[in-house]
């Protein structure tokens, strides 16, 4: 192909320069809006994971099965994987806790340090602090209310196996989560027998949770479980999302395409004798199809390009700062810590509703294209 | 052989009530390097013939021989590249693409028909040259004058070296010096080129200048004329 049509493409729309650029950037809003909605809605699920892995054990949890893979060697070996950015050891123990004359069934974990960085119970403490060895023991805030235990009184825990021991109460926390608050309590992991062990991972990127447990369960003597089987009903929820946001964006792009199918028939009509001095000179039917749907193409590609970029930008600032829906997240499990949102691009997000926009474009431009191709010489060459 | 053959060609517009015979079997034949001019008043047929001899509309009955190929029949896309390739048509209203400048009106004529850059921009300088539009090279149509622009015209239509060229009314925007200036742009490529004129006119001093002259009224040849 000679470089001449396209200048020819270039020139005829330069000639209708504000009508192309309408399109454009009618195209272009609508890729750079659908970019940034995708990334929030990725956005919204990475936090509700977030929350929930939280209050729950990592986006993956692994039992060693072998007597010899105790816990802080296999989390050891996993914190050095690609893509985990914590892998927690934890022991849990069904304890009954006495303090006084009340007493209550719970569930006694041992955790290391690190995990103030990462779990619910952490970022709810209302009182005290984390425990850090010397049997400290944080407990909820209905089982210190149901013991009447306060930050600094002993209780009193005693296992299934019959072993017990003194704990004093460093901190108590509130995460309005009732099986939480009324049964969990949390101490040093070498204050907690090593009856169940666990290793809890969380991860860079949330839906890596399969092949991470995949390959836990291959190389290492462990039973793993991911977040999407431990939380199905999050799991669920996320997919309910992106089914929602997606029929939002397949709406928006149909009237996309009905607006950039509209604009096309309008420069087909308004161009009609244009395109028919190119017929009466020799440009066959599909010569013609070419040169409309190369221009619509041709603009819907550069419009998806900048709408793309707009997109982006808007995203990475928005990311900045994060989006706080906690006026409407109060009370919602899956926003417990927090209920900033802070919107995510991923390939895909960015890259489909580009290809889509192209797609739109094209085609929304074939109907007008196969008329023009089709349209009789002489009838476009009397119209003035 | 006669470059152009007409044989009992009709055209009908319209049906029923609102039909409207523009050609009534035209018999016509034109001879390489023939200079035809088509004359008759508003109405008679003239633009209709040229149309039909260019392939840019359809007989309704009749058939039409172009160095002896019955165009009757032939597929949109053979007849978009019989235009290419041999006829060149220059329009009552010039027609040039607003969005390209001179220089490039003509070398679409030239890239249609598939010549090489080089060979492109040698007759297209040539051409320029030769109408005294080299300077105006670079003009969009919109730049030019009426004058200025039907030249181009012309040598847009003529570009690609067709065997038979069609004009409609070629001088009909233009006053008379420019009209003048026009025919002798037309003869001398004539001339140097051997192409095949076919020129539409109500002009009595433009058919004057042409070898052939037939006549039209309502549809129909009424006297071919020739001058040796």
């Amino acid at each position: 192909m000679t470089a001449f049509w396209p200048v020819l493409v270039l020139k005829m729309l330069a000639r209708r320069a504000r009508r192309a650029a309408i399109m454009m950037a009618a195209t272009a809003m609508a890729v750079a809006c659908l970019v940034v909605l995708d990334a929030i809605m990725e956005g919204v699920g990475d936090a509700m994971i977030r929350n929930s892995v939280a209050a729950a054990g990592g986006h993956v949890t692994l039992t060693p099965t072998a007597a010899h893979a105790a816990d802080e060697t296999v989390a050891a070996t996993v914190r050095r994987w690609s893509g985990v950015s914590e892998a927690l050891p934890r022991r849990t123990q069904a304890a009954m806790l006495t303090a006084g004359r009340s007493s209550a069934a719970v569930t006694l974990v041992g955790v290391v340090p690190a995990e103030r960085n990462w779990s619910v119970v952490a970022a709810k403490i209302i009182r005290g602090g984390f425990p850090r060895g010397g049997g400290a023991i944080l407990i909820g805030s209905d089982l210190a209310d149901r013991l009447g235990a306060a930050v600094g009184d002993p209780v009193q825990a005693a296992a299934a196996d019959g072993t017990g021991r003194t704990f004093t109460v460093c901190g108590v926390f509130r995460t309005h989560l009732p099986h939480l608050d009324a049964q969990l309590a949390l101490a040093d992991l070498d204050d907690v027998a090593p009856a169940q062990q666990s290793v809890n991972i969380f991860l860079a990127d949330p839906y890596a949770a399969p092949a991470t447990a995949a390959r836990a369960a291959g190389e290492l003597a462990v039973l793993a479980t991911q977040w999407q089987n431990d939380l199905p009903e999050l799991a669920g929820l996320i997919a309910l999302n992106r089914f929602s946001m997606n029929v939002v964006l397949g709406l928006a792009l149909l009237i996309l395409a009905f607006g950039i199918s509209n604009n096309v028939f309008q420069g087909v009509s308004q161009r009609r004798r244009e395109l028919s001095i190119l017929r009466a000179m020799g440009l066959t039917g599909r010569g013609v199809m070419a040169i409309v749907l190369g221009e619509t193409m041709l603009m819907a590609a550069v419009a998806a390009v900048i709408g793309a970029a707009v997109g982006i930008a808007a995203t990475l600032l928005w990311a900045r700062w994060g989006l706080d829906l906690s006026p409407w997240t109060s009370g919602n499990p899956h926003f417990l810590i927090s209920a900033v949102v802070y919107p995510r691009l991923t390939g895909g997000g960015v890259i489909a509703p580009m290809a889509v926009a192209c797609a739109c474009g094209f085609l929304a431009a074939l109907a007008p294209a196969r008329r023009a191709g089709r349209s009789t010489i002489t009838q476009g060459l009397r119209m003035l | 052989m006669s470059i152009l053959e007409l044989k009992n060609v009709s055209r009908i517009f319209g049906s029923g009530p609102a039909r409207c015979p523009a050609l009534r079997g035209i018999d016509l034949s034109i001879e390489p390097a023939e200079m035809l001019a088509v004359t008759g008043a508003s109405g008679s047929g003239k633009s209709t013939l040229l149309n039909i001899c260019a392939g840019l509309d359809a007989p309704t009955g009749g058939s039409v021989l172009l160095d002896g190929r019955d165009m009757r029949g032939m597929s949109a896309d053979a007849m978009a590249h019989l235009r290419r390739a041999a006829i060149g048509f220059v329009f009552q209203f010039m027609n040039l693409l607003p969005a390209l400048t001179a220089w490039e009106n003509i070398e679409l004529a030239l890239v249609l028909s598939g010549a090489p850059r080089d060979d492109r921009r040698r007759r297209v300088a040539s051409l320029l040259d030769l109408a005294g539009l080299a300077e105006k090279a670079r003009a969009l149509p919109d730049q030019l004058s009426g004058g200025q622009q039907q030249r181009l015209a012309v040598l847009r239509a003529l570009a690609h070296r067709p065997r038979i060229v069609f004009m409609d009314e070629p001088t009909s925007c233009l006053d008379s010096d420019h009209a003048r200036d026009l025919m002798d742009l037309v003869v001398n490529l004539n001339a140097w080129e051997k192409t095949t004129i076919v020129v539409a006119t109500h002009d009595a001093a433009v058919a004057g200048r042409m070898t052939a002259r037939v006549q039209m009224r309502d549809g129909k040849i009424i006297s071919p004329e020739v001058t040796p």
